[in-house]
């Protein structure tokens, strides 16, 4: 059996609006900025609400925040 | 250091410090006066006035990560707290057989020891999950 591994580009996306800092987007999308930095690391997996929250600050669909890596 | 772990912080420094005063007292004033040593763990009630106060100047302080990790420790906690229930209950049983007369000093001592168990768990747990 295949292991999966949820990735994410949301440094990138950050950097790609106006350099957004991680408390502003914690902010915007009602979490810490602890959270924001476990999900950057990919060491913690969002709940769909909170994936799709990230996706709306960005302007983007979900996939081109997140993507499931086989290992 | 999010709130969460402060609270776990908060919580190991009471847990081991009623310890440590227990076993002085136990070995100075005596077995019955020793358990005076456990009202330290009522502090654990002012942690939580002192924390919901911090909570309300810092805006987000508990997320579903937060959560999750909360859920998490307090299964491991209750879990490591039911193992020491049960040994310490299995162990008194044993050495007492059926005829036996439990002591009311060792029935507070598990009561309280159960209690410390179960809160150095949860926060030593909660504490290893938010370095994960």
């Amino acid at each position: 059996m295949t292991k999966s591994q949820l990735t994410n580009n949301i440094r990138r996306l950050r950097f790609n609006h106006n350099e957004m800092i991680q408390e502003e987007l914690a902010k915007k999308v009602g979490v810490t900025r602890q959270t924001i930095i476990a999900l950057e690391a990919s060491k913690y997996v969002p709940s769909l609400l909170l994936a799709m929250k990230i996706a709306r600050v960005f302007g983007v669909a979900v996939e081109d925040v997140f993507q499931i890596v086989e290992q | 250091m999010v709130i969460q772990q402060k609270e776990a912080v908060f919580n190991i420094v009471v847990c081991v410090a009623a310890l440590v005063l227990y076993v002085i007292l136990r070995l100075t004033v005596g077995l019955y006066q020793s358990h005076a040593a456990f009202s330290l763990l009522a502090l654990q009630a002012i942690s939580v006035l002192i924390y919901r106060k911090f909570a309300r100047k810092r805006g987000i302080t508990m997320d579903e990560r937060d959560l999750a990790i909360r859920h998490k420790a307090a299964i491991i906690g209750f879990s490591i707290f039911w193992l020491f229930f049960v040994g310490f209950s299995l162990a008194t049983f044993y050495a007492n057989q059926q005829t036996g007369v439990v002591s009311v000093n060792l029935w507070v001592l598990m009561v309280f020891m159960g209690w410390i168990v179960l809160y150095l768990a949860w926060s030593v747990a909660a504490l290893v999950l938010y370095r994960q």
